[in-house]
């Protein structure tokens, strides 16, 4: 299997006047064509920065750098703006987390869909009218026609997201970063906007990167998983490595936390202890030992780096494994 | 929506009376000037016509050589309603670009556009308008640019501000994900969503504008004659205040209602904008 995005060291900094943060340091991955990366973590881990840093579409203030950072071979940070863009929408698509946001509040759906056909699908309006009625038709928009010149606050929420998945899907992108795609909407709609995509992704044989801090959703459609805190990896491996055999105790930890259905288990909640810290003050040694029910004195100098710990490819960066 | 919006537009108290108003003034700038026959400019000296007060055939009365001050004001209108409504166009034009260039590119660019604004905000306008009225011919196109150049300061430092906040909201971001480049982001999608704010202050800035020009043309530097504006009817009046006040009383009530009216207007246009954010 080819790599078709390789990340190697990848650190981004927002720097005002005083202060500089790191919100993503020293993160490495790769994603396998066709294969579905999940990255889970808490708010505030730096998993929608290290997305943003992919596609260099970071706010002014932040930079980032990377020993690699290449797609399909080709270097992302040292590509010209032009060539960004082309990479933009036709090679990386982008799905973000608040639909109805994603959306231009003052432009028809359709006019959305149109002006994305043809400025970068390089097709006619008409074509492009027809192709986006197939577009929305695709995601199950029902009455896909008339609904075209719509508003994007007469949709639901759940549309809505169906909606920007046509327009991503439009420029037929062979990764897709899915950005917390179901955060906003209630449960049966997450289960079908992730059907839906699970199945683009099958049918277009695309790529995702698949960011949630919902466990469960992860589980569910990732081949492999990435655990994310403050700005490092802290464990890489297949859903099965990760779920029912968590080296670290973040990953514990977080799994610990998914509340329980059945009302005959009263459980107390096993909520983390405190709050992630604030990357300005970032603990020393292993960044987990402030909150670590089983940190030792030795984690508080122990930088850990990721390691290989039991099957083939899941590693954990704790020193205790 | 559209029903929602004007059932808002008109739930504003006076926003009746302004668009009644203005509707009017509209109408008569348009076909006036080709319903009352009659040249405003014509004057006959052998028929002691001048300064009459309001009457059956001068409905506003007649002012010192003897001309229909109604026709004057009718034929005014069009000039008066012309240059506050071109001169706002041109403020606007000015005003979004600047602001947009501002608030998308930010950093230094920003700093030196923002300045430049301070400055010229800091200028006494019609100290300068006297200036380069003074030095360039005085006439409509002149007086539409000039007016306009000196008015967009406001509305720049609203579509930055408005740019500011909509460069960061997920939709911009997301059309960058698409590809699009950094131009048609900023015109299609950020400034059709700047412009609300925009909308409502050039309905109070063509009223400004209308009295800008009022004020060049009563110190001579407006509309030359024979053209005439509400202003330049005013100018007339100045020396004839104490024996026919009419003259001074219809233009001045002229401009002054439709000043109003354009406030009313524009308290309408937001109510009714607001409504639906």
């Amino acid at each position: 299997m080819t790599h078709l995005l390789h990340v190697d060291g990848l650190q981004t900094h927002f720097k005002s006047d005083q202060h500089c943060i790191t919100a993503v340091d020293g993160v490495s991955f790769h994603i396998a064509e066709n294969e579905v990366l999940g990255l889970v973590g808490e708010s505030g881990s730096g998993k929608s920065i290290t997305a943003l840093s992919v596609l260099q579409l970071l706010p002014a203030s932040a930079t980032s750098s990377a020993t690699t950072l290449t797609y399909r071979g080709e270097a992302l940070l040292s590509a010209s703006p032009k060539r960004l863009r082309e990479i933009r929408g036709k090679e990386i698509g982008l799905i973000f987390q608040n639909p109805l946001a994603a959306l231009n509040p003052v432009f028809t759906i359709g006019e959305q869909l149109i002006e994305t056909l043809t400025i970068r699908g390089g097709l006619s309006k008409t074509a492009a009218r027809e192709k986006a009625v197939a577009l929305l038709n695709q995601v199950n928009i029902p009455d896909a026609g008339r609904r075209l010149d719509d508003y994007p606050h007469q949709f639901s929420l759940g549309m809505c997201q169906r909606i920007v998945i046509a327009l991503t899907l439009s420029l037929e992108p062979k990764l897709l970063i899915a950005d917390e795609p179901t955060a906003s909407l209630d449960v049966t709609v997450q289960a079908q906007v992730m059907a839906l995509l699970k199945d683009i992704q099958r049918q277009h044989q695309m790529s995702m990167l698949l960011i949630s801090h919902d466990l469960g959703v992860i589980a569910q459609n990732c081949d492999r998983v990435m655990v994310m805190y403050l700005g490092r990896i802290v464990e890489v491996g297949t859903p099965n490595d990760i779920f029912l055999n968590p080296k670290h105790p973040y990953t514990q930890a977080l799994i610990r936390a998914i509340p329980s259905t059945n009302p005959n288990h009263k459980q107390v909640f096993n909520a983390l202890k405190g709050e992630i810290p604030s990357p300005l003050a970032i603990p020393s040694g292993c960044r987990f030992h402030t909150r670590c029910p089983v940190a030792e004195a030795r984690c508080r100098q122990e930088d850990p780096t990721l390691t290989a710990c039991g099957s083939d490819g899941h590693l954990a960066a704790c020193v205790l494994v | 929506m559209i029903h929602g919006r004007l059932r808002q537009f008109f739930r504003t108290p006076g926003a009746w009376f302004g668009s009644l108003f203005l509707g009017l003034i509209l109408l008569m700038a348009l076909i006036g000037p080709l319903l009352f026959h009659g040249d405003p400019h014509s004057f006959d000296l052998t028929v002691a016509q001048d300064l009459q007060s309001p009457n059956a055939h001068f409905w506003f009365g007649s002012d010192d050589l003897g001309r229909d001050i109604f026709l004057r004001c009718v034929h005014a209108a069009r000039v008066s309603l012309m240059v506050g409504s071109a001169s706002m166009l041109v403020a606007v034009l000015i005003g979004c670009g600047i602001g947009l260039l501002s608030g998308y590119i930010g950093g230094w660019v920003d700093n030196a556009l923002m300045r430049l604004v301070d400055a010229l905000m800091g200028l006494p306008m019609i100290m300068v308008l006297l200036i380069i009225q003074a030095i360039f011919k005085p006439g409509l196109g002149s007086v539409i640019v000039i007016i306009g150049i000196s008015g967009w300061m406001g509305i720049a430092r609203l579509v930055r501000a408005e740019t500011l906040s909509l460069r960061e909201r997920p939709f911009v971001l997301v059309a960058r994900a698409r590809g699009l480049s950094e131009w048609r982001v900023a015109i299609r999608h950020i400034l059709p969503n700047a412009m609300r704010p925009v909308i409502v202050s050039a309905f109070l800035g063509i009223g400004h504008a209308i009295l800008t020009e009022s004020v060049l043309s009563f110190l001579g530097l407006g509309i030359q004659p024979p053209n005439v504006s509400w202003g330049g009817l005013l100018n007339n009046s100045l020396a004839f205040i104490r024996e026919a006040p009419w003259m001074t009383l219809f233009p001045g009530g002229l401009i002054a209602l439709t000043i109003f009216s354009l406030q009313l207007v524009g308290d309408g246009v937001r109510n009714s904008l607001e409504g639906d954010r």
